[in-house]
């Protein structure tokens, strides 16, 4: 074993520690490590990052150098781990969009397996859940001035900038779909304020604005990724219909209007179209785009548990004037 | 303070619904310094009302649903707001004469900041009974937050471009803040979490959300950046050995975070030696004789945000480091590897 070499594991997506084994799971497979201390050839591989020699790996993270041994030839031969990743100062463009639709595709899945995307196209939302869903999906939508026109006013960059415009020139009356379906399910939405969590969603794509244009690409790109399948945005419309519209109000007509329009606009391949005029991206900038819209996902699965929380149950004050002034109440806190 | 009238929209506190104690009818608010017991008609009142009093109810609405008349309603809302259980929502939609808006405006913010207080996480953390998880977690956390004035703030300072006399007070709070996430760097590094834990990207998404939170409403106006003040920094009325006792009860329960504490202690002290908690913002609003129903409403509805992203804030961290160890790893993007192993 070369103690100078850097080794790096793949991303991870989720990582867990069942009985005597370590299971990583990357670009959906799963890596399972058995016969060593999971909690340690986990300190040692959370070490593996590129950036530090296996010597230095083994010193700080107190693990023994033998076992480092087994576990990078073990995890070098699955290739889950490169045994020494040579520096990159950049990367082809193509191949940072390849990244990007990888880790879109396995964030989707866990965006779509929170609760909320289980119960509403199962049928077993409450009323006041999809009603708190349309709502706050509308304040979010309203939101496109605040994200796409502040995200095209900071751009200096030519080759993303007309992009930008064109994208919030499609969106900006986009809200006006949720507006009509709310209408027809008899919400009052002139008074109501958007969740902290639906604010944070609008927040975050205008931080990711102020760090780069790639950097907001990226958080457009994966909002844009899970609407573009416009088939399977008919069928879960369609089961919205089935079990919540009984009364034939017609409130998923506008939405759907809305879902095949993006998809004429061609909103799902905003990437594809920015990267195709770059030849090659920085390192540095690719990664901490990455991680951007990584943090964009999480705020993202955020909004979706906050949704589910405050629109389940005890949720009826959630909506008109006064939602924030009871938001997350703890009921009797002092006692 | 003025009298609840007709356009009164009483909100009573969500963190202090009344409860009964004991078989002889007697209805109970906590509050964080008192416990008020109403027994008899009052009872009865305060139970109709509390459930209604919900900031959507002017109150003649109120006392007709709570079938209880006006005359009485008004008395007993009089007496919860003196106790801080009650906020009248109209104060915050019209002007005022300086004093008076001041008065409310500090009334909103010790209602918002028992919002905050009242939160479990929160709560948890300082009785001394968080685990090992949430307590570094909160620490790692609480270390963004306080290293993130080096943007909010110096956002907030470099956006308005009032007099010298009126900026002064924020330039000089922001040059006593710039450097403190140092103070917590030294602590969890003694705690064994590396530095590239504490890579502003590593925040989880709910301190985040509080971090855009700040910035963002510090870019409106100069009343809504000084109103963020009035939540993260409380008016100081806990006795000075409450505080060190505070801060022995976290060592003893936290062993394992010494320099932690030692951190949160010292970051502590030197805002209250720094007079933090003396309000800016009152600097600015007595310069002119009266404060404008906008401004009036801007400063509520930022107290009101504060505490909601706060607890937005605290709820993270307990959901975030609950899950073992592992919650430590944060991994950050590389795409060598990437392009090495496709």
């Amino acid at each position: 074993m070369d103690l100078q070499a850097r080794p790096a594991i793949r991303h991870v997506d989720r990582v867990s520690i069942s009985g005597k084994s370590l299971v990583l799971e990357a670009d959906g497979c799963a890596y399972e490590i058995t016969g060593v201390d999971p909690a340690v050839a986990f300190r040692f591989l959370s070490g593996c990052d590129g950036r530090s020699s296996t010597e230095e790996i083994c010193r700080r993270e107190g693990v023994a150098l033998d076992l480092a041994a087994v576990v990078i030839a073990a995890c070098g031969e699955s290739g889950l781990l490169c045994p020494d990743l040579p520096a990159r100062a950049t990367i082809p463009a193509g191949l940072f969009r390849d990244i990007l639709r990888r880790r879109y595709a396995a964030w989707n899945v866990e965006m779509f397996s929170q609760p909320l995307w289980r119960f509403l196209p199962a049928g077993k939302a409450s009323s006041g859940l999809v009603d708190g869903w349309l709502l706050e999906s509308y304040h979010f939508i309203r939101g496109a001035a605040a994200r796409l026109s502040y995200a095209t006013s900071l751009c200096h960059d030519e080759r993303v900038m007309p992009y930008f415009l064109d994208h919030h020139l499609e969106e900006y009356n986009h809200h006006e779909f949720f507006e009509e379906a709310l209408r027809r399910r008899k919400v009052a939405f002139a008074q109501t304020t958007p969740l902290p969590s639906t604010e944070a969603i609008i927040n975050f794509a205008r931080m990711a604005a102020r760090r780069g244009p790639l950097h907001y690409m990226a958080c457009s790109g994966l909002l844009e990724s899970s609407g573009s399948d416009a088939a399977r945005a008919v069928e879960f419309y369609n089961a919205l219909t089935v079990s919540y519209d009984g009364e034939g109000s017609g409130f998923v007509e506008p939405l759907l209007e809305h879902v095949l329009l993006d998809a004429a606009y061609g909103h799902g391949s905003i990437c594809e179209r920015i990267l195709g005029h770059f030849d090659r991206i920085e390192a540095t900038v690719a990664n901490d785009v990455i991680d951007t819209a990584a943090g964009f996902k999480d705020t993202l699965v955020y909004w979706f548990r906050d949704l589910y929380r405050v629109y389940t149950g005890a949720g009826a004050r959630a909506f008109g004037p006064a939602s924030r002034e009871h938001y997350r109440a703890s009921g009797r806190g002092f006692a | 303070m003025s009298s609840f009238g007709p356009d009164s929209v009483p909100l009573w506190h969500p963190d202090m619904n009344p409860g009964m104690a004991g078989y002889d009818g007697t209805v109970v608010v906590e509050t964080p310094a008192e416990r008020l017991c109403f027994s008899g008609a009052s009872a009865a009142l305060v139970l109709a009302v509390a459930r209604r009093a919900d900031g959507t109810r002017a109150m003649p609405q109120l006392a007709l649903e709570a079938a209880c008349s006006e005359a009485a309603v008004r008395s007993h809302l009089a007496f919860l707001r003196e106790a801080g259980v009650v906020l009248d929502l109209r104060d915050y939609r019209s002007g005022w004469p300086t004093e008076q808006a001041l008065e409310k405006l500090r009334a909103a913010a010790r209602f918002h900041n028992l919002r905050v207080a009242a939160n479990p996480v929160l709560q948890q953390l300082f009785s001394g009974q968080a685990s090992r998880e949430v307590f570094l977690g909160f620490a790692i956390e609480f270390y963004f937050y306080v290293r993130a004035a080096t943007t909010y703030m110096a956002q907030g300072i470099a956006r308005f471009d009032h007099d010298a006399a009126t900026m002064a007070p924020y330039w000089r709070h922001f040059a006593e803040e710039a450097k403190h996430h140092e103070l917590f760097e030294e602590g969890l590094s003694a705690t064994g979490v590396a530095a590239a834990r504490l890579r502003p990207i590593c925040a989880i998404a709910t301190t985040t959300a509080l971090i855009n939170f700040l910035f963002e409403r510090a870019s409106r106006t100069l009343v809504e950046y000084g109103s963020l003040f009035a939540v993260m920094q409380p008016p100081d009325n806990a006795a000075p050995g409450a505080r060190v006792e505070t801060y022995e009860r976290l060592r003893r329960c936290y062993p394992f975070a010494q320099k932690i504490v030692d951190a949160l202690e010292r970051h502590d002290a030197i805002d209250l030696g720094a007079g933090h908690r003396s309000w800016a913002l009152e600097q600015h609003l007595r310069r002119s004789p009266r404060v404008s129903a906008d401004d009036m409403g801007r400063a509520y509805v930022t107290m009101r945000d504060a505490a909601c992203f706060f607890i937005m804030f605290f709820d993270g961290i307990r959901d975030s480091y609950q899950i073992g160890t592992l919650a430590q790893w944060k991994q950050l993007a590389n795409v060598a590897v990437d392009a090495a192993l496709p």
